[in-house]
């Protein structure tokens, strides 16, 4: 445990006593006159058992600790990101699941050592510390790669005669996007960029939150959560450029002709 | 070299469902029209050739395959007696640069609008006559005016400087004039004419104003449906001296060839 552990567990009925919250509130709507009941009821038996069982399975591994259990734990979460990422993309750009999902594993695994190592000071293979710390730089780096991808992707679509215009002149793809690529990585970078500016005071974020309620010290909570910030920018950053790279690569041929 | 063609295009075709096949999402529409259909033709080094034809008839894909924008499906096309394939891709580009018919400005002033193409190749201030290129192109504004605030027709000229501002070889335009009135085309043409016959370089123009021809001189290509309808001195196909097909394409509104 991260400090001294002094966690409180819900235990079922506590877990029961919330749920009364959420059935407080769809009730008082229904009073209003919305019938929210059945996406609630959903909503709550689906979260209900997705996290039970994450509960179970990550109980288990932490347990037993073994290399190749975190190892494919890590690797499933990989693909399904990869693969939820592709499914998003493939509105604007078709086939780029297989790309992102080798640049997140490349990127989340160098990440973690990194993190793990120099920052966390976790120097054998702990569960506990991989897996949550693999998931947050996953879950961010999709999303980053997702906004990356479909901005340059539009707006090369948008602005495809004027990039063929520069082509024309004899510039280069990369000196030719060079603006969209700049604008894409911006539109991925900003959203952890924005975070940074305003937390602490707006709101306590997600990972101090967890922390603090895990029994850390604050303190400690605080280096933790900035630990993670830095983190994510080099995750976001650095799968956003490299998928910009690959496409960057694809939707042009050899020969410097649009493929879009 | 100098005594070969500049420009040989042998036997081209490119259909829709050629260039279809290069994108990587194509859409699924089976259309398969041909948009270039075995097209052979030269322009000796220096010449001067007008491109006349109905709309979507070929003449944009015509000059974007000479600069290798697109492939050709099957033919082969040279440019300096060398098959564009054979290019090194930059060197072909500013050997032969395009200006398509629409103008984009990359931002900056008349300047910096200028130099983009030369930066792009990592050249610096080596060579720039922009007073000479803009000259070339009938265009008087200060060189550090913000080109976006230039009227449309001055940004197309600007566009066309730009081009000229890498000495091509080649110089390939889709329909220049598009954006001009009667009497500025008319001085802008002559003024490029100049500047090309000055330097030995190839002008191969896309037009739909025959009178266009009476400035440009040189020959005149009848492009209609992806084949080659005709080739005549300009001044002939100006004055309607040709024979009937062509006289019945020339004889529409050039508003309809737009």
């Amino acid at each position: 445990m991260i400090g001294a552990a002094t966690t409180i567990d819900p235990g079922w009925w506590g877990l029961a006593a919330s749920m009364l919250l959420m059935v407080i509130v769809l009730a008082v709507a229904l009073g209003f006159g919305i019938n929210m009941i059945k996406e609630g009821a959903v909503a709550a038996a689906r979260a209900t058992v997705q996290l039970v069982a994450v509960g179970l399975l990550l109980g288990w591994i932490f347990a037993h600790n073994h290399w190749w259990a975190i190892c494919l734990m890590l690797a499933v979460m990989t693909v399904v990101a990869g693969f939820t990422a592709g499914q998003k993309v493939n509105k604007v750009l078709k086939r780029t699941g297989p790309l992102i999902t080798l640049i997140l594993a490349a990127v989340t695994a160098l990440t973690l050592v990194y993190v793990t190592q120099l920052a966390v000071g976790v120097h054998q293979m702990t569960a506990q510390y991989f897996i949550p710390i693999g998931g947050i730089i996953l879950g961010n780096a999709m999303t980053a790669a997702v906004l990356a991808t479909t901005r340059y992707a539009e707006d090369l679509k948008e602005q495809r005669d004027k990039v063929e215009a520069a082509l024309a002149l004899g510039a280069s793809p990369a000196q030719a996007t060079r603006e969209l690529l700049r604008k894409a990585f911006t539109a991925a970078i900003t959203p952890t960029i924005s975070a940074m500016l305003i937390v602490g005071i707006v709101k306590l974020p997600g990972i101090m939150t967890g922390t603090l309620l895990g029994g850390v010290k604050p303190l400690v909570a605080a280096r933790y959560q900035l630990v993670v910030l830095f983190m994510l920018i080099f995750g976001d950053g650095m799968t956003s450029l490299l998928v910009l790279a690959a496409v960057r690569k694809r939707v042009f041929t050899s020969a410097w002709q649009l493929r879009v | 070299m100098a005594d070969g063609p500049a420009i040989r295009l042998s036997d081209v075709r490119v259909t829709a469902g050629g260039l279809r096949s290069l994108l990587l999402d194509p859409p699924d529409n089976g259309e398969d029209r041909v948009i270039l259909d075995g097209v052979s033709l030269e322009v000796p080094s220096g010449g001067v050739l007008s491109v006349l034809g109905e709309s979507g008839g070929g003449k944009t894909t015509l000059l974007r395959c000479i600069n290798r924008l697109i492939d050709v499906e099957s033919g082969t096309v040279q440019v300096l007696g060398r098959s564009v394939r054979d290019w090194p891709t930059r060197e072909l580009r500013h050997t032969a640069v395009f200006v398509p018919q629409r103008s984009f400005l990359f931002g900056g002033t008349v300047r910096e609008e200028l130099i983009h193409s030369l930066r792009w190749n990592g050249r610096g201030a080596i060579k720039m006559p922009l007073g000479e290129v803009l000259q070339a192109v009938g265009l008087e504004v200060p060189h550090d005016k913000p080109a976006s605030e230039l009227s449309e027709g001055q940004r197309h000229r600007l566009c066309i400087a730009r081009a000229l501002l890498l000495f091509p070889k080649v110089l390939l335009l889709d329909e220049p004039t598009g954006a001009l009135d009667v009497r500025t085309a008319r001085e802008m043409l002559a003024a490029l004419k100049d500047w090309t016959g000055d330097k030995g370089a190839t002008l191969v123009c896309v037009t739909h104003r025959p009178e266009d021809l009476e400035v440009l001189g040189g020959e005149a290509l009848i492009l209609l449906h992806g084949k080659v309808a005709g080739r005549y001195p300009a001044a002939d196909v100006a004055a309607r001296k040709v024979d009937a097909d062509t006289s019945a394409f020339l004889g529409r509104p050039s508003g309809v060839t737009t």
